[in-house]
């Protein structure tokens, strides 16, 4: 909620200065710019970062094709002089500082850890852009989406996110607030010591009804990958699905698409 | 009857002909002093006839046949080679040391027996270094080390000793010593070649000299035959005085040149 | 003097008391292994079907890898040690564990060892077999400490650059930060398929290392006398070079690198053998093994957050080694 005021307090002092919406607007981030393209004008876009295309990474890809694509460098924002430029949660200090001290209008977006935080941040980019009725819109539809997977009173299973390397669903982040809304309780908020990592025994010893995997580059050899194929994780009773980490690595209204993925198992 | 023989044998080490045409034949029962002026190629030969240096040309013959056809271990036990000046890498018991020689004589996995404690008791003995036994090599004077190491060379009961100035580090006393040791070793039937320098303690004990000079045997009979005013002159190049003193032919270094 | 009076020494010496501690003090660190985790569990609760699982996917190979590479390391450092006949050999120190790393990187990373497993084993070993015969070629025969010490360092610092360029080049966004798996070693986590992987070129290099025993012996009183004693140094060359690359860098290839084992054992165990180098080769296998599993134990028992490195601990140990050893050397020759 912090977030969410705090962003309605900078859009609206931006608001204040400029009247029309921008004609011609960056983005430095993959979170940033998947908002981008789906709340602005085609032409609005002056250039989106190379991630957006991906389809591993990015729900927009198709949406993303053709566009003028950048590395999240200063430099190749300069040279298109936009009116915005949209910054996401980790784009480099630096580079954010170098824009505005060129005279430039950098917005950013802070990381969204919940619900309402999505729902603010959608509310905000879309009035930022001038078209508010979109983001309206957009919100509308992850909620309906959301409600119609609302889990039923009562006793809840648990789940447990892991990733290569044992990494999991920390308390406070997206992941976290997904599995809630899907009808798990996170079992590794219990587990995890706050290194962010649960042990491979600790796993084994908890065995939570649902394991949720799907990290990215899961296939690609690496010694926090081969964890996940260890035998003391197969031999785990927990049921397993696959939820693609585009979903949730961004706060958007997909992050509705993986409580669907999850609220699915619950049949199970 | 030859136990090891050299061949007409040439040895060329980085480009350079060390040892041109040598023939040498050892026969047991007897001390051979081998002399020379440094660089004459001494080692090399020691080296050639324990079968460590490949040769360039001719062959070195251990009981008649070529010491390439000699199975490793089958050699080992005939011919003891001791190294000019080598050092223990690890303070190991002297005893322990001198039980090194009698590794050509056990197989892969057998133990020391009663044989070979026999050996090793009787080598220790033989160089005055029984009392010795229990100390580190790194602990010995150089003397001692020398001494432990030549009992090593006599633990294998080798039928051909190869000693390469196993005098060296010594004093007087323990020079005659060793020498009386390896006259001992001779009379009991090995075939014995030294390195010297000491051209008196040579003549003393070797019934036989065989001077190299330059790669080649320029000299090869009894020390009064060999040791000469001539070869000192032109082999050494010292002027020395030689005779005889209480039964004991002495040769001494005055001075250089003619 | 007859052979009954003959000094004790004299005889075969019997190391049967050293072997008998060696192996009960290895016994009792392996049970402590077994029994201490991440997660508390009695000894009724590992028998439970999760506790079973965790003892036997997760606990077992960990200490079985424990003891290949622990044995492989002591064993290899006491044959480096005899054969270089300098007491600041071992695999970590003259880069052996660092080229073995970087084979297995390039295998693992790129894909190589996902189509064909046995392909990480093999390429620590060859990793590791360049390196002992670079070593070999730079400092063999007699050269001083410094000079081995040098060597080693540059054999070690370029494989280590060159395995962080490989990480960075890698497809996996992951492996840029697994430096220090490769740096430092893990036991965590690994598995039975793991073990499995290793097992045989561990064993073959044990046996090949473990046969030279009685050369070493011979190599004490320098090449010459060797040779002459019946030892083919071309052939021992050949069986500590193989062995090594083997047992250590097929260990190297799964759980990384990890020095200093392969120097602070057999320096501590060399007065019990008295000194000799054949003597010193199975103890230094026991002593390693009991070295990296303590060192295992102990780094499960510091609390951290991220996992310590065993390869942390081991240096911690064995750099004041490695210094004494140095300033001893010095004073021997400076």
């Amino acid at each position: 909620m912090r977030f969410a005021a705090a962003l309605a307090a900078a859009v609206t002092v931006s608001s204040a200065c400029v009247a029309a919406p921008p004609a011609r607007v960056a983005s430095l981030h993959l979170c940033a710019d998947q908002l981008l393209l789906a709340l602005a004008d085609r032409d609005q876009i002056a250039s989106i970062t190379f991630l957006a295309a991906e389809p591993t990474a990015s729900v927009m890809a198709e949406a993303a094709r053709g566009l003028p694509v950048n590395r999240g460098k200063a430099e190749e924002i300069v040279s298109l002089r936009p009116d915005l430029v949209l910054a996401g949660p980790f784009s480099a200090r630096s580079t954010v500082a170098l824009l505005r001290g060129l005279g430039g209008r950098v917005v950013d977006l802070p990381y969204v850890g919940s619900f309402e935080g999505i729902r603010a941040q959608i509310a905000a980019v879309a009035e930022l852009l001038g078209h508010p009725e979109r983001g309206a819109r957009l919100i509308a539809q992850m909620d309906s989406r959301l409600a119609a997977v609302a889990p039923p009173r009562g006793a809840r299973l648990t789940a447990a996110a892991y990733q290569p390397g044992g990494f999991t669903a920390r308390a406070g982040s997206l992941e976290d607030a997904a599995i809630a809304a899907a009808g798990f309780d996170n079992l590794a908020t219990r587990l995890d010591s706050g290194s962010g990592r649960v042990a491979l025994e600790t796993l084994a010893a908890s065995a939570p009804d649902l394991l949720i995997l799907g990290g990215e580059a899961d296939h690609l050899p690496s010694q926090q990958a081969r964890l996940l194929a260890h035998p003391a994780l197969r031999a785990l009773p927990s049921a397993r699905v696959y939820v693609p980490a585009r979903l949730w690595t961004c706060g958007g209204w997909f992050a509705a698409d993986a409580v669907a993925l999850l609220a699915a198992q619950r049949a199970r | 009857m030859t136990v090891l023989a050299a061949s007409d044998v040439a040895v060329t080490l980085g480009g350079r002909r060390v040892l041109d045409g040598v023939s040498l034949g050892l026969r047991p029962g007897a001390l051979v002093g081998l002399l020379g002026p440094n660089a004459a190629g001494k080692s090399t030969l020691m080296r050639a006839l324990a079968g460590l240096t490949p040769l360039s040309a001719g062959a070195v013959l251990l009981d008649g046949k070529p010491l390439a056809q000699w199975a490793h271990a089958a050699r080992a036990r005939r011919i003891a080679y001791l190294e000019q000046g080598a050092r223990c890498a690890w303070p190991i018991a002297a005893a322990r040391l001198v039980a090194l020689g009698r590794l050509p004589h056990l197989g892969p996995w057998q133990r020391p027996a009663a044989d070979d404690a026999r050996a090793i008791t009787a080598a220790l003995a033989d160089c005055d270094a029984a009392h010795l036994a229990e100390r580190p090599a790194s602990e010995l004077s150089g003397g001692e080390e020398a001494r432990v190491l030549l009992a090593r060379a006599l633990a294998g009961e080798p039928a051909v000793i190869l000693a390469d100035e196993p005098v060296a580090r010594l004093d007087p006393a323990h020079q005659l010593q060793v020498m009386e040791t390896l006259q001992r070793r001779a009379g009991a039937g090995a075939a014995v070649l030294a390195v010297l320098h000491d051209l008196t303690l040579a003549a003393q004990f070797c019934a036989r000299l065989v001077v190299l000079d330059r790669g080649r045997i320029v000299a090869d009979g009894a020390p009064r035959t060999v040791l000469t005013e001539t070869l000192l002159r032109e082999v050494y190049g010292v002027r020395a005085a030689i005779g005889e003193r209480d039964g004991a032919f002495y040769v001494v270094p005055l001075a250089r040149g003619a | 003097m007859t052979a009954a009076a003959a000094p004790r020494a004299m005889h075969a010496p019997s190391d049967v008391r050293l072997y008998a501690v060696l192996i009960a003090l290895l016994v009792v660190l392996c049970l402590i292994a077994l029994l201490i985790g991440d997660v508390a569990l009695t000894p009724a609760e590992l028998a439970s079907p999760a506790g079973a699982i965790i003892l036997q996917e997760i606990r077992v190979p960990r200490l079985l890898l424990g003891l290949l590479m622990g044995g492989s390391l002591g064993l290899s450092g006491a044959a480096l040690q005899g054969l270089l006949r300098n007491p600041l050999a071992e695999p970590g120190v003259v880069g052996v564990s660092a080229t073995a790393a970087l084979g297995a990187v390039i295998v693992f990373y790129f894909g190589i060892a996902s189509a064909f497993p046995l392909a990480l084993p093999l390429a620590g070993f060859a990793g590791g077999a360049v390196a002992v015969a670079l070593l070999y070629a730079l400092a063999g025969r007699g050269a001083s400490a410094v000079t081995l010490i040098l060597a080693g360092i540059a054999i070690a610092n370029f494989a280590s650059a060159l395995t962080a360029l490989a990480l960075n080049l890698a497809p996996s966004p992951y492996a840029a930060l697994e430096i220090a798996f490769w740096l430092l070693g893990s036991l965590a986590d690994r598995s039975m398929a793991d073990v499995a992987l290793i097992a045989a070129p561990v064993l073959i290099g044990w046996v090949l290392l473990a046969s030279t025993g009685r050369a070493l012996d011979a190599l004490t009183l320098g090449d010459a006398t060797a040779q002459s004693l019946g030892v083919s140094l071309g052939g021992l060359r050949l069986r500590v070079i193989l062995g090594t690359a083997l047992a250590v860098g097929a260990s190297v290839s799964v759980a990384g690198s990890i020095a200093f084992v392969g120097l602070v054992v057999p320096h501590l165990l060399r007065p019990f053998v008295g000194h000799e180098p054949g003597r010193l080769l199975l103890p230094s296998a026991l002593g390693g093994a009991a070295l990296l599993i303590a060192s295992d134990i102990a780094a499960r028992l510091i609390p951290t957050g991220t996992e310590l490195r065993p390869g942390v601990i081991t240096a911690l140990i064995g750099l004041p080694f490695f210094f004494a050893l140095v300033l001893a050397q010095r004073r021997v020759q400076p």
